[in-house]
């Protein structure tokens, strides 16, 4: 079963899933293109969306809120004493994302191997997570792979709709929209309204163009042997002089971090206010100093090396390690297009494994 | 000699010199740390050739293996060098300038906004005036002067003046030929200033939204020289909040503008290291001018000036007492 949505009727369409979702979807603001909540009112119509600029940022804050309230807490006095009060988050609504694209839907799925399963899986990201629809909107040329994409290096390859629940994909006018999970099923169902029927004709040109565009990024950028990147990494671990060499030009900035759809590191802090406080949970970055310091005032990575080293081997050695051999990096490019010094992550990827050759 | 030859002459007496190499496609560059001579083969120093090498100074001159260092500098980065050695984060006898004549430095935003397909191009170079760009099996003409990044647009000195050369530094010229001087002033910030206070405020509280603390702006700037010591990142005491406000990413640049008072150059590192394209730069450049206003002074213009918020006149000229 697949949908016809003609372009002119996008807005009312996002305008129309409000009734059961908060609508998140990309909008460009300034030189970038931000994921916004739409919220639409009767006074003011939502931002325009904007579907054909690859987003800047990942969506991953929508689940993962760079910076979010635990619980908050207060003392509160009255005659029978003094006591404390605690505020826990509330249960998430239903909200979709629309127009992520296939590699940010796939950071998603790294998220939940590490925050979903097992002992400590993480209750506030799994009750988001379920509520959200994810709608992917597939990258084809003049739309989607650049010169700093390479998610074909992975398995899933821009195609693959890892965590993905609907995918649209630009054809003729519009977008032909497909439902690839359950959930993405049932959400459709009750949101047809402005759609027409898919038809056999519309599919094969969207998988064509979907086609043209795995084929661009194979042409531009090949793949390395990636199963051999685990054990290379940790065997050059030790080798300072690379890893020197190639965090030389780093700033040790965190625009990679905090741009990338699977890096899940955060820092707690406990901010007080006179009678009352917070305990929040922000985005951290390994880039950062403060990452691993110890309260001795040791840092075992003091140099901005040993961090860019921790954020490679934590994608391609230590998380696949874990994780059945799954890369964290999804190839989606943003730290690369958007590193100030243009510092880039496949570059250090081929350079480890040529100095594992030697 | 070549100014291949010329750089390759340079590193014969240094242990690095900092200049920029190819980048992840034909129109970027990236920042190239040359240490042996074949190195100095992949230099690029057109348009192309953004970042300031400035920043990397004081961390690598703190490095014990270090011996002379090198640096491909434009007129600007110059005064951001010179500024260094002003404050005494650098030293004058390990360093050696190499100057290039400026041709501006090209701003991605507006190339991509000219030419989309330019992100997935096959081959990009500088022709003449123009910036030839194939891509999609077309090709691109875009004129230079259109593409460079505002800081460029009114630099009144894409040729180093000999009398800013800093005093006791080995300097190399390059041979090439420079852009038209700009206009200098403060033309966009006076036009920013016309607003109203309220909408200035509108305005900054929509861009610092977009903010994502990645705090690029601060390490892409040559003189934030606190490094791992900001105090946005202190824990203890903790002066910005964790909390995801605008009033918190806001007071942090207003911290940065603060401690450049009188020291930032106005390379424009700041504006082209943020991903989200907040134009931070400008609340620097109101600070210069008051700076230049109360103070005649311009930073980095002068290796045996004082920074005048590192001094201080018993009596100022231009600033009123209470009372007086």
């Amino acid at each position: 079963m697949s949908y016809f949505l003609p372009h002119d009727r996008l807005e009312s369409w996002l305008d129309d899933l409000e009734r059961t979702h908060r609508v998140f979807a990309p909008t460009a603001e300034g030189r970038g293109v931000v994921f916004r909540r739409r919220k639409p009112t009767a006074e003011s119509p939502a931002a325009p969306v904007c579907l054909e600029r690859r987003p800047t940022e990942s969506a991953r804050h929508v689940l993962f809120p760079r910076s979010e309230v635990l619980l908050a807490f207060r003392s509160a006095h009255d005659e029978s004493g003094t006591r404390v009060e605690v505020f826990e988050q509330e249960a998430p609504a239903p909200q979709v994302i629309v127009g992520l694209r296939a590699c940010d839907a796939k950071g998603f799925a790294v998220m939940d191997r590490v925050y979903m399963h097992g002992r400590y899986a993480d209750p506030l990201y799994t009750a988001r997570r379920k509520a959200t629809v994810m709608a992917v909107l597939a990258c084809v040329p003049g739309n989607g792979p650049d010169n700093a994409c390479f998610c074909h290096w992975f398995a899933s390859g821009h195609e693959e709709h890892d965590a993905a629940d609907i995918v649209l994909t630009p054809a003729s006018g519009g977008f032909l929209i497909a439902p690839v999970s359950d959930k993405g099923a049932e959400f459709m169902e009750s949101h047809a309204g402005y759609l027409e029927q898919g038809n056999e004709e519309l599919e094969n040109a969207a998988a064509a163009q979907r086609l043209a565009a795995r084929e661009f990024l194979e042409k531009h950028c090949p793949a390395p042997a990636l199963s051999k990147t685990e054990t290379a990494i940790m065997r050059q671990f030790g080798n300072s002089m690379l890893w020197e060499t190639i965090g030389e030009p780093c700033l040790a900035c965190g625009v990679c971090t905090h741009l990338c759809p699977s890096c899940y590191c955060f820092t707690i802090t406990d901010e007080t206010r006179g009678n009352a406080g917070a305990r929040i949970r922000s985005w951290d970055t390994c880039l950062n100093a403060g990452y691993t310091l110890e309260a001795s005032g040791h840092n075992p990575r003091a140099a901005k090396a040993q961090r860019l080293k921790n954020r490679i081997a934590h994608k391609f050695a230590y998380y696949p390690a874990l994780h059945m051999g799954k890369s964290s990096c999804v190839g989606c490019g943003k730290c690369i297009r958007s590193c100030p010094v243009g510092v880039d992550i496949r570059a250090a990827v081929f350079r480890v494994l040529a100095a594992d050759e030697e | 000699m070549n100014n291949t030859e010329i750089m390759k002459n340079v590193l014969e007496r240094a242990s690095v010199l900092l200049a920029w190499g190819p980048g992840h496609d034909a129109l970027h560059a990236s920042p190239l740390f040359a240490r042996k001579a074949h190195d100095v083969d992949k230099v690029v120093m057109d348009v192309r050739a953004v970042q300031s090498l400035a920043a990397y100074l004081p961390p690598l001159f703190q490095s014990e293996k270090e011996g002379r260092i090198a640096v491909l500098a434009r007129p600007c980065h110059v005064r951001s060098i010179t500024a260094l050695l002003q404050e005494e984060l650098i030293p004058v006898e390990r360093l050696i300038l190499v100057v290039l004549p400026c041709q501006g430095k090209l701003d991605m935003a507006k190339v991509m906004a000219a030419c989309p397909a330019a992100e997935s191009l096959d081959a990009a170079f500088v022709d003449g005036d123009n910036l030839v760009i194939n891509a999609d099996g077309r090709q691109w003409l875009l004129r230079l002067e259109t593409m460079l990044s505002p800081a460029c647009v009114r630099c009144p000195m894409p040729e180093l003046p000999d009398a800013m050369i800093p005093e006791g530094c080995e300097c190399v010229r390059l041979d090439g030929q420079a852009r038209r001087p700009g206009e200098g002033g403060y033309a966009a910030l006076d036009a920013f200033m016309e607003k109203t206070p309220q909408e200035r405020w509108e305005f900054w509280k929509q861009e610092m939204s977009r903010c994502i603390r990645c705090y690029a702006c601060r390490n892409a700037c040559p003189m934030c020289v606190c490094r791992d010591h900001c105090v946005a990142s202190a824990r203890d005491p903790h002066w910005l909040s964790e909390l995801d406000s605008v009033t918190d990413k806001l007071l942090f640049q207003v911290i940065h503008a603060t401690h450049l008072a009188g020291r930032c150059t106005g390379c424009g590192e700041c504006t082209r290291a943020c991903p989200m394209g907040i134009p931070v730069g400008l609340l620097k450049m109101q600070m210069n001018k008051i700076v230049e206003e109360l103070f005649g002074y311009k930073a980095g213009m002068d290796s045996k000036a004082t920074p005048p918020l590192l001094t201080f006149e018993a009596i100022e000229k231009n600033i009123r007492e209470k009372g007086k």
